[in-house]
Protein backbone atom coordinates (compact mmCIF):
# COMPACT_ATOMS: atom_id res chain seq x y z
CA UNK A 1 0.00 0.00 0.00
CA UNK A 2 0.98 3.44 -1.00
CA UNK A 3 2.69 5.46 1.96
CA UNK A 4 0.60 9.09 1.92
CA UNK A 5 2.89 11.83 1.97
CA UNK A 6 2.75 15.36 3.11
CA UNK A 7 1.58 17.50 2.08
CA UNK A 8 -2.28 16.70 2.08
CA UNK A 9 -4.41 19.43 1.19
CA UNK A 10 -3.39 22.72 -1.11
CA UNK A 11 -6.15 24.37 0.32
CA UNK A 12 -9.82 24.52 0.30
CA UNK A 13 -12.69 27.04 -1.76
CA UNK A 14 -16.05 28.04 -0.17
CA UNK A 15 -18.57 27.44 -2.26
CA UNK A 16 -22.41 26.92 -2.79
CA UNK A 17 -25.36 28.35 -1.12
CA UNK A 18 -24.84 30.88 2.18
CA UNK A 19 -24.69 28.71 5.43
CA UNK A 20 -27.82 30.21 6.77
CA UNK A 21 -26.42 31.39 9.61
CA UNK A 22 -24.00 33.61 11.99
CA UNK A 23 -20.91 32.63 9.32
CA UNK A 24 -22.39 34.47 6.48
CA UNK A 25 -22.12 37.74 8.30
CA UNK A 26 -18.67 37.41 9.62
CA UNK A 27 -16.56 40.04 7.19
CA UNK A 28 -14.02 38.15 6.95
CA UNK A 29 -15.39 34.89 5.86
CA UNK A 30 -17.76 36.38 3.38
CA UNK A 31 -14.58 37.34 1.53
CA UNK A 32 -13.05 34.00 1.61
CA UNK A 33 -13.24 32.02 -1.82
CA UNK A 34 -10.10 30.39 -1.38
CA UNK A 35 -7.81 29.55 0.81
CA UNK A 36 -4.07 28.69 -0.08
CA UNK A 37 -2.55 26.57 2.91
CA UNK A 38 1.25 26.08 3.53
CA UNK A 39 2.25 22.60 2.56
CA UNK A 40 3.58 22.80 6.32
CA UNK A 41 2.26 24.93 8.60
CA UNK A 42 -0.21 27.46 8.48
CA UNK A 43 -1.74 30.04 11.20
CA UNK A 44 -5.07 31.71 11.05
CA UNK A 45 -4.90 34.95 12.98
CA UNK A 46 -7.45 37.38 13.78
CA UNK A 47 -9.41 38.83 16.65
CA UNK A 48 -11.65 37.47 19.13
CA UNK A 49 -14.98 37.30 16.68
CA UNK A 50 -12.75 37.64 13.41
CA UNK A 51 -13.66 33.76 12.53
CA UNK A 52 -10.70 32.22 12.47
CA UNK A 53 -11.96 29.45 15.02
CA UNK A 54 -14.99 28.92 13.01
CA UNK A 55 -13.22 28.57 9.97
CA UNK A 56 -10.92 25.78 11.38
CA UNK A 57 -13.35 24.45 12.75
CA UNK A 58 -15.33 24.13 9.54
CA UNK A 59 -12.25 22.47 8.38
CA UNK A 60 -12.37 19.77 10.60
CA UNK A 61 -15.69 19.12 9.38
CA UNK A 62 -15.09 19.27 6.03
CA UNK A 63 -12.69 16.47 6.89
CA UNK A 64 -15.11 14.39 9.22
CA UNK A 65 -13.14 14.78 12.12
CA UNK A 66 -14.92 15.49 15.68
CA UNK A 67 -15.91 19.22 15.75
CA UNK A 68 -15.78 18.92 19.37
CA UNK A 69 -11.80 17.52 19.02
CA UNK A 70 -10.22 15.33 20.93
CA UNK A 71 -9.87 11.54 20.65
CA UNK A 72 -11.97 8.87 21.63
CA UNK A 73 -10.02 8.41 24.56
CA UNK A 74 -11.29 11.97 26.24
CA UNK A 75 -14.33 11.49 24.36
CA UNK A 76 -16.44 12.50 27.62
CA UNK A 77 -15.10 16.44 26.89
CA UNK A 78 -17.81 18.74 27.39
CA UNK A 79 -19.10 20.97 24.89
CA UNK A 80 -19.39 24.72 25.27
CA UNK A 81 -20.97 25.46 21.98
CA UNK A 82 -24.06 24.60 21.28
CA UNK A 83 -23.99 24.78 17.91
CA UNK A 84 -21.66 24.00 15.28
CA UNK A 85 -21.63 26.41 12.58
CA UNK A 86 -22.93 25.53 8.87
CA UNK A 87 -19.51 26.52 7.28
CA UNK A 88 -18.50 22.82 6.72
CA UNK A 89 -21.11 22.29 4.46
CA UNK A 90 -19.46 25.09 2.00
CA UNK A 91 -16.29 24.08 2.19
CA UNK A 92 -14.38 22.01 -1.18
CA UNK A 93 -11.30 20.52 -0.22
CA UNK A 94 -8.39 20.68 -1.96
CA UNK A 95 -6.04 17.51 -1.87
CA UNK A 96 -2.72 17.27 -3.03
CA UNK A 97 -2.75 13.49 -2.60
CA UNK A 98 -3.88 10.33 -0.23
CA UNK A 99 -5.60 11.31 2.81
CA UNK A 100 -3.12 11.13 6.17
CA UNK A 101 -2.87 8.06 8.06
CA UNK A 102 -3.86 10.44 10.68
CA UNK A 103 -5.76 13.94 11.30
CA UNK A 104 -7.14 15.48 14.27
CA UNK A 105 -8.68 18.63 15.55
CA UNK A 106 -7.70 19.89 18.94
CA UNK A 107 -9.79 22.82 19.76
CA UNK A 108 -8.84 25.23 23.11
CA UNK A 109 -11.54 23.96 25.41
CA UNK A 110 -10.64 19.91 24.29
CA UNK A 111 -6.95 20.93 25.56
CA UNK A 112 -8.24 21.93 28.81
CA UNK A 113 -9.92 19.06 29.55
CA UNK A 114 -6.96 16.97 28.33
CA UNK A 115 -4.83 18.90 30.52
CA UNK A 116 -7.36 18.59 33.41
CA UNK A 117 -8.05 14.69 32.77
CA UNK A 118 -4.10 14.21 32.35
CA UNK A 119 -3.19 16.11 35.59
CA UNK A 120 -5.63 14.36 37.51
CA UNK A 121 -4.25 11.42 36.31
CA UNK A 122 -1.01 12.27 36.55
CA UNK A 123 -1.30 12.40 40.24
CA UNK A 124 1.42 9.98 40.94
CA UNK A 125 3.68 12.15 38.59
CA UNK A 126 3.49 15.09 41.44
CA UNK A 127 4.51 13.21 44.25
CA UNK A 128 8.05 13.59 43.10
CA UNK A 129 9.55 16.89 42.52
CA UNK A 130 9.26 18.75 39.69
CA UNK A 131 12.37 18.66 39.02
CA UNK A 132 12.87 15.05 39.22
CA UNK A 133 9.93 14.66 36.20
CA UNK A 134 11.15 13.90 32.41
CA UNK A 135 9.96 16.05 30.33
CA UNK A 136 8.01 13.04 28.74
CA UNK A 137 5.97 12.90 31.85
CA UNK A 138 4.38 16.09 32.24
CA UNK A 139 0.64 16.65 31.11
CA UNK A 140 1.93 19.00 27.65
CA UNK A 141 3.47 16.50 26.76
CA UNK A 142 0.11 14.59 27.33
CA UNK A 143 -1.64 16.58 24.75
CA UNK A 144 1.70 17.33 22.48
CA UNK A 145 2.36 13.53 22.07
CA UNK A 146 -1.45 12.79 20.63
CA UNK A 147 0.56 14.28 17.73
CA UNK A 148 2.20 11.30 15.57
CA UNK A 149 3.54 10.81 12.41
CA UNK A 150 1.71 10.81 8.83
CA UNK A 151 -0.86 13.44 9.93
CA UNK A 152 -3.25 16.40 9.22
CA UNK A 153 -3.44 18.76 12.04
CA UNK A 154 -6.44 21.15 12.93
CA UNK A 155 -4.90 23.22 16.54
CA UNK A 156 -7.42 25.96 17.40
CA UNK A 157 -5.83 28.01 20.18
CA UNK A 158 -3.80 25.48 21.49
CA UNK A 159 -1.87 28.42 23.52
CA UNK A 160 -5.47 28.77 25.63
CA UNK A 161 -4.18 25.61 28.19
CA UNK A 162 -0.33 26.37 27.75
CA UNK A 163 2.52 28.08 29.18
CA UNK A 164 5.39 29.61 27.43
CA UNK A 165 7.35 26.48 27.64
CA UNK A 166 4.56 24.28 26.75
CA UNK A 167 4.15 26.10 23.50
CA UNK A 168 7.47 25.68 22.48
CA UNK A 169 7.57 22.12 23.21
CA UNK A 170 4.45 22.10 21.29
CA UNK A 171 6.78 23.82 18.50
CA UNK A 172 9.45 21.38 18.86
CA UNK A 173 7.09 18.86 18.31
CA UNK A 174 5.72 20.10 14.79
CA UNK A 175 9.47 20.64 13.93
CA UNK A 176 9.97 17.17 14.62
CA UNK A 177 6.97 16.19 12.88
CA UNK A 178 7.66 17.70 9.89
CA UNK A 179 10.06 15.70 8.92
CA UNK A 180 7.62 12.70 9.23
CA UNK A 181 4.80 13.38 6.51
CA UNK A 182 2.85 16.04 8.95
CA UNK A 183 1.02 19.15 7.88
CA UNK A 184 -0.43 21.61 10.13
CA UNK A 185 -3.17 24.14 10.66
CA UNK A 186 -3.48 26.43 13.92
CA UNK A 187 -5.80 29.61 14.87
CA UNK A 188 -3.53 31.15 17.02
CA UNK A 189 -3.34 34.84 19.16
CA UNK A 190 -0.23 34.11 20.50
CA UNK A 191 3.22 36.27 19.20
CA UNK A 192 5.27 32.71 19.86
CA UNK A 193 3.19 29.96 18.14
CA UNK A 194 2.65 32.81 14.87
CA UNK A 195 6.39 32.25 14.72
CA UNK A 196 6.76 28.85 13.29
CA UNK A 197 9.39 29.23 10.77
CA UNK A 198 8.34 29.29 7.12
CA UNK A 199 4.58 29.67 8.62
CA UNK A 200 2.00 31.28 6.22
CA UNK A 201 -0.08 33.72 7.72
CA UNK A 202 -3.51 34.45 7.36
CA UNK A 203 -5.24 37.51 8.75
CA UNK A 204 -8.77 37.67 9.13
CA UNK A 205 -10.46 41.03 9.67
CA UNK A 206 -13.23 43.37 8.09
CA UNK A 207 -11.52 43.45 5.55
CA UNK A 208 -11.24 40.09 4.85
CA UNK A 209 -8.35 37.17 4.71
CA UNK A 210 -4.70 37.96 3.35
CA UNK A 211 -1.59 37.12 4.10
CA UNK A 212 0.66 38.60 6.44
CA UNK A 213 4.16 38.42 7.33
CA UNK A 214 5.26 37.64 11.16
CA UNK A 215 5.74 41.43 12.38
CA UNK A 216 2.72 42.56 10.91
CA UNK A 217 0.69 40.00 13.23
CA UNK A 218 -1.68 41.99 15.74
CA UNK A 219 0.03 39.89 18.49
CA UNK A 220 3.60 40.77 18.11
CA UNK A 221 2.81 44.00 16.74
CA UNK A 222 1.11 44.69 20.44
CA UNK A 223 3.29 42.87 22.54
CA UNK A 224 6.40 44.17 20.92
CA UNK A 225 5.15 47.07 21.58
CA UNK A 226 4.41 46.66 24.80
CA UNK A 227 7.29 44.93 26.11
CA UNK A 228 9.85 47.72 24.48
CA UNK A 229 7.85 50.26 27.01
CA UNK A 230 5.44 48.76 29.17
CA UNK A 231 5.30 52.12 31.48
CA UNK A 232 4.64 54.13 28.75
CA UNK A 233 2.07 51.59 27.09
CA UNK A 234 -0.28 51.00 30.61
CA UNK A 235 -0.47 55.32 31.33
CA UNK A 236 -1.79 55.98 27.55
CA UNK A 237 -4.72 52.58 28.20
CA UNK A 238 -5.33 53.53 31.12
CA UNK A 239 -5.75 57.15 30.82
CA UNK B 1 -10.93 42.19 51.88
CA UNK B 2 -7.89 39.36 52.17
CA UNK B 3 -4.43 40.54 53.89
CA UNK B 4 -2.84 37.21 53.40
CA UNK B 5 -3.38 33.79 53.38
CA UNK B 6 -2.36 31.44 55.77
CA UNK B 7 -1.80 27.64 54.75
CA UNK B 8 -1.02 25.64 57.94
CA UNK B 9 2.02 22.85 58.39
CA UNK B 10 0.89 19.86 56.67
CA UNK B 11 2.59 16.55 57.44
CA UNK B 12 1.42 14.91 54.14
CA UNK B 13 3.80 14.55 50.79
CA UNK B 14 0.86 13.81 49.16
CA UNK B 15 -0.68 15.75 46.32
CA UNK B 16 -0.83 18.77 45.91
CA UNK B 17 1.65 19.03 49.21
CA UNK B 18 3.74 17.34 46.84
CA UNK B 19 4.37 20.76 44.79
CA UNK B 20 7.17 22.85 45.70
CA UNK B 21 5.44 26.00 45.61
CA UNK B 22 2.60 24.52 47.90
CA UNK B 23 4.54 22.52 50.20
CA UNK B 24 6.87 25.49 51.02
CA UNK B 25 4.15 28.10 51.42
CA UNK B 26 3.14 29.44 55.29
CA UNK B 27 1.74 32.85 54.45
CA UNK B 28 1.34 34.77 50.83
CA UNK B 29 0.85 38.62 51.66
CA UNK B 30 -1.76 39.77 49.08
CA UNK B 31 -1.60 43.56 47.73
CA UNK B 32 -4.28 45.29 48.65
CA UNK B 33 -5.34 45.63 44.84
CA UNK B 34 -3.86 43.12 42.63
CA UNK B 35 -1.57 40.23 43.43
CA UNK B 36 -0.71 37.95 40.36
CA UNK B 37 0.66 34.63 40.45
CA UNK B 38 3.19 33.17 37.89
CA UNK B 39 4.38 30.14 36.84
CA UNK B 40 4.48 26.39 34.43
CA UNK B 41 1.26 23.82 34.10
CA UNK B 42 1.75 22.08 37.14
CA UNK B 43 3.36 24.89 38.98
CA UNK B 44 0.37 25.03 41.68
CA UNK B 45 -0.88 28.38 40.70
CA UNK B 46 -3.91 27.03 40.16
CA UNK B 47 -4.51 24.58 42.52
CA UNK B 48 -3.81 27.66 45.17
CA UNK B 49 -5.96 30.08 43.35
CA UNK B 50 -8.67 27.34 43.31
CA UNK B 51 -8.18 26.96 47.39
CA UNK B 52 -8.04 30.57 48.35
CA UNK B 53 -11.29 31.04 46.26
CA UNK B 54 -12.73 28.21 48.12
CA UNK B 55 -11.54 29.34 51.71
CA UNK B 56 -13.27 32.63 50.82
CA UNK B 57 -16.88 31.08 50.03
CA UNK B 58 -16.48 31.43 46.28
CA UNK B 59 -18.50 28.37 44.50
CA UNK B 60 -15.83 26.62 41.94
CA UNK B 61 -18.97 26.11 39.99
CA UNK B 62 -18.84 29.62 38.72
CA UNK B 63 -17.26 28.15 36.13
CA UNK B 64 -19.18 24.80 34.13
CA UNK B 65 -20.73 21.73 35.98
CA UNK B 66 -18.12 19.70 34.41
CA UNK B 67 -15.20 21.85 36.37
CA UNK B 68 -16.38 20.78 39.99
CA UNK B 69 -16.23 16.58 38.41
CA UNK B 70 -12.28 17.19 37.25
CA UNK B 71 -10.94 19.23 39.92
CA UNK B 72 -13.31 19.35 43.11
CA UNK B 73 -11.69 16.30 44.46
CA UNK B 74 -8.17 17.49 44.57
CA UNK B 75 -8.56 21.24 45.61
CA UNK B 76 -11.12 20.11 48.41
CA UNK B 77 -8.22 19.12 50.57
CA UNK B 78 -6.04 22.24 50.45
CA UNK B 79 -8.91 24.70 50.93
CA UNK B 80 -9.59 22.55 54.24
CA UNK B 81 -5.86 24.66 55.27
CA UNK B 82 -5.87 27.79 53.96
CA UNK B 83 -7.20 30.79 56.23
CA UNK B 84 -7.49 33.94 54.95
CA UNK B 85 -6.61 37.12 57.35
CA UNK B 86 -8.88 40.08 56.31
CA UNK B 87 -8.16 43.77 56.53
CA UNK B 88 -10.79 46.44 57.56
CA UNK B 89 -12.13 47.10 54.49
CA UNK B 90 -16.23 44.54 54.30
CA UNK B 91 -16.15 42.78 51.10
CA UNK B 92 -19.26 43.29 49.17
CA UNK B 93 -19.29 40.80 46.47
CA UNK B 94 -16.85 38.22 44.68
CA UNK B 95 -16.29 35.13 42.85
CA UNK B 96 -14.28 32.97 41.11
CA UNK B 97 -13.54 32.30 37.46
CA UNK B 98 -11.53 29.96 35.64
CA UNK B 99 -9.96 29.76 31.94
CA UNK B 100 -12.63 27.25 30.95
CA UNK B 101 -15.79 29.81 32.73
CA UNK B 102 -13.87 32.72 30.20
CA UNK B 103 -13.27 30.77 27.11
CA UNK B 104 -17.10 29.41 27.54
CA UNK B 105 -18.19 33.14 27.20
CA UNK B 106 -16.19 34.23 24.58
CA UNK B 107 -16.80 31.29 22.63
CA UNK B 108 -20.52 32.37 23.16
CA UNK B 109 -19.85 35.72 22.15
CA UNK B 110 -18.08 34.98 19.34
CA UNK B 111 -20.74 32.49 18.16
CA UNK B 112 -23.28 35.30 18.51
CA UNK B 113 -21.22 37.68 15.80
CA UNK B 114 -22.14 40.01 19.10
CA UNK B 115 -19.89 42.75 18.78
CA UNK B 116 -20.84 45.02 22.18
CA UNK B 117 -22.94 44.39 25.02
CA UNK B 118 -24.94 46.02 27.64
CA UNK B 119 -25.91 49.62 27.30
CA UNK B 120 -22.72 49.96 25.11
CA UNK B 121 -23.60 50.52 21.53
CA UNK B 122 -22.89 47.51 19.29
CA UNK B 123 -20.28 49.39 17.22
CA UNK B 124 -18.92 50.85 20.03
CA UNK B 125 -16.80 47.97 21.59
CA UNK B 126 -14.58 44.98 20.38
CA UNK B 127 -15.11 41.44 20.77
CA UNK B 128 -12.27 41.56 23.11
CA UNK B 129 -14.36 44.31 25.30
CA UNK B 130 -17.43 42.58 24.58
CA UNK B 131 -16.73 39.50 26.16
CA UNK B 132 -14.94 40.75 29.21
CA UNK B 133 -18.09 43.41 29.57
CA UNK B 134 -20.39 39.78 29.66
CA UNK B 135 -17.52 38.48 32.17
CA UNK B 136 -16.98 41.14 34.09
CA UNK B 137 -19.81 42.96 34.43
CA UNK B 138 -20.99 41.25 37.27
CA UNK B 139 -17.90 42.63 39.31
CA UNK B 140 -18.68 45.50 41.90
CA UNK B 141 -16.76 47.93 43.61
CA UNK B 142 -15.06 46.37 46.77
CA UNK B 143 -15.39 42.71 45.83
CA UNK B 144 -13.01 40.36 45.81
CA UNK B 145 -11.78 38.51 42.18
CA UNK B 146 -10.09 35.14 41.89
CA UNK B 147 -9.50 34.62 37.75
CA UNK B 148 -7.65 31.53 36.84
CA UNK B 149 -5.65 32.00 33.47
CA UNK B 150 -8.20 35.05 32.72
CA UNK B 151 -6.16 35.60 28.93
CA UNK B 152 -6.74 32.18 28.15
CA UNK B 153 -9.54 33.24 25.09
CA UNK B 154 -8.35 36.64 24.40
CA UNK B 155 -6.42 38.37 21.88
CA UNK B 156 -3.53 40.55 23.18
CA UNK B 157 -5.95 43.11 22.36
CA UNK B 158 -8.55 41.17 24.58
CA UNK B 159 -5.64 41.32 27.38
CA UNK B 160 -5.52 45.04 27.20
CA UNK B 161 -9.47 45.69 27.63
CA UNK B 162 -8.87 43.15 30.81
CA UNK B 163 -6.31 45.43 31.98
CA UNK B 164 -8.41 48.23 31.49
CA UNK B 165 -11.52 46.76 33.22
CA UNK B 166 -9.51 46.05 36.13
CA UNK B 167 -8.36 49.24 36.58
CA UNK B 168 -11.16 50.65 36.86
CA UNK B 169 -12.66 48.30 39.58
CA UNK B 170 -9.75 48.65 41.38
CA UNK B 171 -10.21 52.39 41.10
CA UNK B 172 -13.41 51.43 42.54
CA UNK B 173 -11.94 49.11 45.49
CA UNK B 174 -11.95 45.70 43.95
CA UNK B 175 -9.16 43.65 44.30
CA UNK B 176 -7.66 40.73 42.47
CA UNK B 177 -6.24 37.71 42.67
CA UNK B 178 -5.45 36.50 39.19
CA UNK B 179 -2.64 33.68 38.07
CA UNK B 180 -1.67 34.03 34.35
CA UNK B 181 0.95 32.93 31.82
CA UNK B 182 0.59 36.68 29.88
CA UNK B 183 3.32 38.61 30.06
CA UNK B 184 1.62 41.95 29.41
CA UNK B 185 -1.19 41.25 32.07
CA UNK B 186 2.21 40.68 34.79
CA UNK B 187 2.86 44.16 33.82
CA UNK B 188 0.03 45.61 35.77
CA UNK B 189 0.76 48.36 37.34
CA UNK B 190 1.75 48.45 41.18
CA UNK B 191 0.86 44.59 40.81
CA UNK B 192 2.64 42.14 43.65
CA UNK B 193 4.27 39.04 41.38
CA UNK B 194 4.27 35.57 42.94
CA UNK B 195 6.78 33.00 40.78
CA UNK B 196 5.59 29.50 41.28
CA UNK B 197 8.50 26.98 39.98
CA UNK B 198 10.23 24.07 41.54
CA UNK B 199 11.83 26.07 44.49
CA UNK B 200 8.45 27.18 46.23
CA UNK B 201 7.10 30.51 45.43
CA UNK B 202 8.58 33.87 45.56
CA UNK B 203 8.16 37.24 45.01
CA UNK B 204 9.26 38.94 41.32
CA UNK B 205 9.66 41.81 39.53
CA UNK B 206 8.23 41.74 36.10
CA UNK B 207 11.55 41.86 34.35
CA UNK B 208 12.58 38.75 36.29
CA UNK B 209 9.84 36.80 35.44
CA UNK B 210 10.57 33.75 33.25
CA UNK B 211 7.89 34.31 30.40
CA UNK B 212 9.03 38.00 30.27
CA UNK B 213 12.01 36.98 29.83
CA UNK B 214 11.33 34.24 27.01
CA UNK B 215 9.13 36.33 25.07
CA UNK B 216 11.22 38.93 25.01
CA UNK B 217 14.05 36.72 23.68
CA UNK B 218 11.85 34.93 20.77
CA UNK B 219 10.32 38.41 19.71
CA UNK B 220 13.71 40.12 19.24
CA UNK B 221 15.25 37.13 17.41
CA UNK B 222 12.87 33.90 17.22
CA UNK B 223 15.22 32.57 14.10
CA UNK B 224 17.99 32.24 16.82
CA UNK B 225 15.65 31.51 19.53
CA UNK B 226 14.21 28.41 17.41
CA UNK B 227 17.46 27.29 16.11
CA UNK B 228 18.61 26.35 19.93
CA UNK B 229 15.04 25.57 20.39
CA UNK B 230 15.16 22.88 17.35
CA UNK B 231 18.22 21.47 18.32
CA UNK B 232 17.87 20.06 21.57
CA UNK B 233 16.67 16.87 22.38
CA UNK B 234 12.76 16.90 22.68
Amino acid sequence: MTTPRAPFLHGFRLAGRPAGDYTDELPALRAIERVELDPRVTCFVGENGSGKSTLVEALAGALRLNREGGGRTYQHAFSTRATHSRLHRRIELDWAGLPPRNSFFLRAETMFNVATHASDGMRAVYDRPLHEQSHGESFIDVVVNRLAPNGLYLLDEPEAALSLRGQLALMQRMHDLLEADCQFVLATHSPVLVGFPGARILLLDDDGLREVGYDETPQVELTRAFLEAPERFLRELLA
Amino acid sequence: MIRSVELEPVGSEAYPFSIPAIRALRRLELDPHVTLLTGENGSGKSTLVEAIAIAAGFNPEGGSADMRHVTAASHSELHAHVRLVRDARPQHDGFFLRAESFYNVATHVEELGVSGYGDVPLHAQSHGESFLSLVLERFRPNGFYVLDEPEAALSVRGVLALIRRLHELVEAGAQFLVSTHSPILLAYPGARIYALDEHGIAETAWEDTEVVDLTRSFLADRHRFLHYLFAEPA
